[in-house]
């Protein structure tokens, strides 16, 4: 079965034929986790780094930060029975999009974040593919394991 | 040894290389910035002497209320925990080094050998650390909601 | 087994950096012993057992490439793995180093290379199978 996950949101799954994607990540991050030995993985695809900038907004829906969304995914996954020890992480996105320059630059401020956090979480990134300026699809095969990206015609693992 | 003259530094320079430091060792946010602290602001200055084919020195200046939620994001300590003094002056001395260590090989080229001194480490306002030295390049840069200076001075 | 690893830095901070990478790397790691300068990092190697130390270059009292050398002049420790953790960047002192039969890290360091330097030293290791950090 066929999981999309939209912006600001995840999915978890954990059949052997479950392909979870995420579509047009720009400056947002998608950030896949998949354990083998529990056969879960999951997508997130989160937009901004910080929920200081709208409280309101991230008690609706975490999942619209990096600092909120990031520790929610991860509890999930644990409660569906991954295990820390045992994750394959991997990033994409962070792009800067904008023509000109990109003054905000969300992208770069996203992916700042999200390695802040797992700094103080201790966890590793097996994977990943960060920064320039293309949009990029990202693909999670459950039974398997494997991640991917497409952009621009192109496919590549990560 | 032959004296070797450095490449002439640019302020972009300096930038990339701070911001490269501060995003990877403190995760912190870091962009090209405009305005200079105000001269009042208490900061601390880490100063990194190196010595090689030429010689001169680094400083990194920051402002000091930025310092604990910086070294703390180092330490990967919890959010609100606050580093111990010893803390903040190792980890901002720390950063100054590996900022002298990669930008002295940019002006040098990749093969000659620099020893770099232990840092000092001082505080007093961004206003008190003035340059003798024959020639200081200066960029500042914009840090989250505050700014940090990194200065390259080179002896004649 | 858990390896017994030797952090020699005069930066604190560095040495507790090294240590929690080390901890994040699944590799199943004992004790994590801290000395400041070459020297007492030797002092260290004599009363411990160490499986793997992580050396910085530019240190006071006795620098990276002076305890290396002592260290390899030790039959009992010539064979020891040492990986340098450096702001070096000049390839002469890298080559140099890497002539020891050392691993080099450039600083500043990520938690991925540390994890890189660790795999090719050791294999494709074994998640620990220890508790993990109960952050997140």
């Amino acid at each position: 079965m066929r999981h999309v996950v939209g912006v600001a949101d995840m999915k978890l799954a954990c059949g052997k034929d479950d392909v979870i994607v995420t579509h047009a990540l720009g400056s947002c991050l998608g950030i896949a986790i998949h354990d083998a030995e529990a056969g879960v993985g999951g997508i997130f695809h989160v937009m901004l780094p910080a929920a200081s900038v709208s409280p309101e907004k991230a008690k609706t829906n975490p999942f619209m930060f990096v600092d909120t969304g990031v520790p929610r995914f991860f509890q999930e996954a644990f409660a569906a029975g991954a295990q820390k020890a045992r994750l394959r992480v991997a990033v994409a996105g962070g792009a800067a999009l904008g023509s000109g320059e990109d003054f905000f630059a969300i992208g770069k401020r996203n992916y700042v974040a999200l390695r802040k956090l797992f700094w103080r979480a201790g966890v590793i990134i097996a994977g990943e593919d960060v920064g320039g300026n293309i949009s990029r699809t990202l693909y999670l095969e459950v039974g398997t394991g494997r991640t991917w990206l497409q952009s621009r015609g192109r496919e590549w693992d990560l | 040894m032959q004296i070797q003259k450095p490449m002439p530094v640019s302020e972009q320079t300096l930038t990339e290389v701070a911001q490269q430091v501060l995003e990877v060792m403190a995760f912190a946010f870091v962009a090209p910035g405009d305005r200079r602290g105000d001269p009042a602001t208490v900061c601390m200055h880490a100063t990194v002497r190196f010595s090689g084919p030429f010689s001169g020195d680094v400083r990194l200046s920051l402002p000091q209320a930025i310092v604990p939620a910086l070294v703390s994001n180092m330490l990967g300590d919890d959010e609100g925990c606050i580093p111990t003094e010893r803390q903040q002056y190792d980890a901002v001395g720390e950063l100054a080094s590996v900022m002298c260590g990669n930008l002295v090989q940019i002006l040098a080229g990749p093969e000659p050998v620099f020893t770099l001194r232990s840092p000092a480490v001082i505080v007093g306002t961004a206003a008190s650390v003035r340059q003798a030295a024959a020639s200081v390049t200066s960029a500042t840069v914009r840090l989250d909601e505050s700014w940090a200076e990194l200065t390259l001075s080179l002896e004649a | 087994m858990a390896l017994n690893i030797l952090v020699v830095d005069d930066s604190a901070t560095t040495r507790t950096m090294v240590a929690r990478t080390l901890a994040m790397g699944g590799v199943p790691i004992g004790q994590v012993h801290q000395a400041s300068n070459g020297r007492e990092g030797l002092d260290t190697l004599d009363r411990e057992r160490i499986d793997i130390v992580f050396v910085d270059i530019n240190m006071p009292v006795m620098n990276g490439i002076e305890m290396i050398d002592t260290l390899r002049q030790k039959p009992e420790l010539a064979a020891m793995p040492i990986v340098v953790i450096s702001t070096e960047s000049s390839e002469t002192r890298i080559d140099e180093v890497r002539r020891k039969g050392v691993e080099f890290i450039h600083k500043p360091f990520t938690p991925e290379r540390v994890h890189e330097v660790m795999q090719s030293l050791l294999g494709e290791f074994q998640h620990a199978d220890t508790e993990a950090d109960a952050r997140f």
